[in-house]
């Protein structure tokens, strides 16, 4: 098949945000601290300094269930690219945390109203990002909630095609409610091999994990390594780059994202 | 299930003037309505004054954030603002979605001249005889001042030099008969009682999205401070009138007492019309009013102090059922999503709450201030007004920072001024936060 090449694609990414920080008066840039957002956030960094415009603040959604490396990097790097760092935390739900298992009568009206949402019927959920109530409370609605703190009318995230069928229809631009904002997605275009050359080709930092062998990385009760070769060395073309997380199985991504998800 | 909708906005009522933020009022039937109603406890103003603050209620968005706000360079057209907005606005959704949307504004900044009639199907602007002689008292005052000068003497000179004693009577006349109708008038009923009256006799056509602005609150409150502008008050011309004060805080008092019976009238006709088990009632304020508290300052608009950004929040919902709310803090632009959500998904929660909320300004909205140049420290004042200011509250701080010239105007902490050098670590915290919420914004923060 036919492939635009990485430097077309680097390009369309790049028309991409400078229309969006050109339109937008509020931006930020979702960041974990893995390889997508980490590209979205160097080619935002790059776009801003050749127009002339301030890095916008940089989204964290903590879920508390983090890896020390991924802190390490987000501390290290905020520093060193100066970046104004905003995090995105679910306390009431991450507080009722208790043996592994979140009780729905601890978490507070507005969060059993978003479960319900979710159509969630249970009394009790476990911790996880992996069950759909987990992975909307923890993360959608934390980052519902500091959008609607900051006021911020655009969201820079590193969702891609190839990754899964509930993001493959999606657009560069994509218009949210509740809260109303837009979505920007610059590397929609970009395939996993394309964000690993571009990560060697800028000498971006790398999440230590990927070395290990995790392939996408989140939660540490969540993320599987699928080998022991570093990320990059492994069938990229050949096997699925979510395969242990459940996120991604049938039906549940496409919910997911109806709730307001990546 | 769709419930009706009233937003009443009391303009300038600052939040410990009413009932039960001031506990010492006797105001039986807005006691009567708390009762029955959710009270959350820190409301805040996004803006200082009328037009930003209502953007804010319509828009969801911070001035800022959505343009709609005065600003720093010109003297800024703000009938635009509102139009050039490209968000839907509270009363768009409302009409969107089957409902029957009506504005009743006193306030001559809230309606079709200013874009604010956006998704009404009717609009109605309410006579305010009040507000009309005000604005043309103080028109003609400021125009005396600054064209002929600001005692007799000089205005005598300035006559007969530039050959226009006809110009200068009328303009004096026309103060004199504005001054005297208001001087005679009753300051405690600005016409929201023939308001409500009014809604009642036009009637509401259900599912409603009824919008409510009255002018009781908004001043003059007391004949001494009829002639008492903003800018007088900043530099100096106010300062003898502050001796004053007592007397023009017990006229607001007292307007804040004559509210009772709007509020006792409001509810008597939604009761009459059996509206009452099926409508949401909101009452706050887009901004509250300093009467000379901090800085001899009178009025609105052009600080962000507690005064002045503290406003009311009282939120009856159907059968009077009341939701838990938090001890944080609850930006009125966040009713933007919220009443929606109340009357349209019946939610039950408070979505309002949070630890952090800002407040802005953009710099002053009348350049005339220059005639007061002979005043004391008038370059410092003035560039105190044509300065953008941010206010962010977070846990039990409050910082606002000038950040045009890089000051540092109020840190507080449970209301008290606290040293930046004591507090450093919060201090840098909270400006982080305001320079995160101002994005590009070409500012200058403290060093």
């Amino acid at each position: 098949m036919v492939e635009l090449e990485l430097e077309s694609k680097e390009s369309i990414g790049k028309i991409v945000i400078k229309d969006a920080l050109k339109r937008f008066k509020s931006p930020t840039v979702v960041w974990s601290g893995g390889k997508d957002s980490t590209v979205v956030l160097d080619l935002v960094m790059k776009v801003a300094n050749e127009i002339g415009k301030k890095i916008p603040p940089v989204l964290f959604i903590d879920h508390g269930d983090h890896f020390q490396e991924t802190w390490d990097m987000l501390n290290k790097y905020t520093k060193e690219w100066n970046l104004k760092l905003v995090i995105a935390k679910n306390e009431k739900v991450i507080n009722a945390v208790d043996d592994g298992k979140i009780k729905l009568s601890d978490i507070g009206n507005e969060n059993i109203a978003e479960a319900r949402k979710i159509g969630f019927t249970g009394d009790v959920f476990p911790y996880s990002l992996d069950t759909d109530v987990g992975n909307h409370l923890l993360k959608t609605v934390a980052m519902n909630q500091t959008i609607r703190k900051y006021n911020f009318d655009a969201l820079f995230t590193g969702i891609r095609w190839d990754e899964n069928a509930a993001r493959s229809t999606e657009r560069f631009f994509s218009e949210r409610e509740n809260p109303p904002h837009t979505r920007i997605h610059p590397i929609l275009l970009f395939r996993e091999r394309d964000i690993w050359d571009y990560m060697f080709k800028y000498n971006l930092p790398i999440h230590p994990k990927y070395r290990e062998g995790y392939r996408s990385i989140d939660g540490i009760r969540d993320s599987t390594k699928t080998s022991d070769k570093p990320a990059w060395e492994q069938d990229l073309e050949g096997t699925k780059e979510r395969a242990g997380r459940s996120q991604d199985k049938e039906g549940m991504m496409e919910k997911l994202r109806k709730m307001g998800y990546m | 299930m769709q419930y009706n909708v009233i937003i009443l906005v009391l303009d300038t009522l600052r939040r410990d003037s009413i009932y039960p933020y001031n506990q010492q009022l006797d105001t039986p039937n807005v006691k009567k309505l708390v009762n029955d109603s959710t009270v959350f406890p820190n409301p805040v103003s996004p803006a200082a004054w009328t037009l930003p603050a209502h953007g804010s209620i319509f828009t969801g968005k911070y001035p800022s954030k959505s343009g709609i706000h005065e600003n720093i360079d010109d003297i800024a057209d703000f009938s635009y603002l509102m139009d050039s907005y490209e968000g839907k606005t509270m009363s768009e959704v409302f009409s969107e979605n089957g409902y029957n949307t009506y504005s009743y504004s006193q306030n001559n900044l809230i309606g079709s001249d200013t874009g604010f009639s956006r998704g009404f199907r009717a609009n109605i602007h309410t006579k305010n005889e009040f507000e009309d002689r005000n604005t043309r008292l103080l028109s003609n005052y400021n125009k005396i001042l600054q064209k002929w000068g600001g005692d007799s003497k000089s205005t005598l000179k300035s006559i007969i030099k530039n050959k226009d004693p006809f110009d200068f009577g009328k303009s004096y006349l026309q103060m004199k008969i504005d001054t005297s109708w208001l001087k005679r008038a009753d300051m405690t009923n600005k016409g929201g009682s023939a308001t409500i009256e009014n809604i009642g006799q036009r009637g509401l056509e259900e599912p409603f999205f009824l919008f409510v602005n009255l002018m009781e609150m908004h001043d003059p409150h007391d004949f001494r401070s009829l002639k008492i502008s903003w800018q007088d008050s900043v530099f100096g011309e106010a300062y003898k009138l502050s001796k004053f004060r007592k007397e023009i805080f017990d006229s607001y008092i007292k307007a804040g007492i004559g509210l009772d019976s709007l509020i006792s009238k409001l509810l008597k006709m939604l009761k009459d019309k059996d509206y009452l088990k099926n409508t949401i009632i909101t009452v706050t304020s887009d901004h509250g009013q300093s009467i000379f508290e901090e800085n001899h300052y009178y009025g609105h608009g052009n600080f962000l102090l507690d005064k002045i950004i503290h406003v009311p929040l009282i939120l009856r919902l159907p059968n009077a059922k009341k939701i838990p709310v938090e001890k944080k803090y609850q930006s009125t632009s966040k009713l933007y999503e919220f009443i929606p959500q109340l009357a349209m998904e019946g939610v039950n929660y408070d979505s309002l709450s949070d630890n952090l909320c800002f407040s802005e300004v953009y710099g002053s909205m009348d350049k005339d201030i220059i005639k007061y140049r002979n005043s004391r420290n008038f370059q410092t004042k003035f560039d105190k007004l044509n300065s953008i200011t941010k206010a962010v509250y977070s846990d039990e701080y409050k910082l606002v920072l000038d950040l045009t010239h890089g000051y540092v105007d109020e840190f507080k902490k449970n209301g008290k001024p606290i040293a930046v050098n004591e507090h450093k670590e919060k201090f840098s915290e909270m400006a982080g936060e305001i320079e995160t919420f101002s994005w590009n914004e070409d500012l200058k923060y403290p060093t």
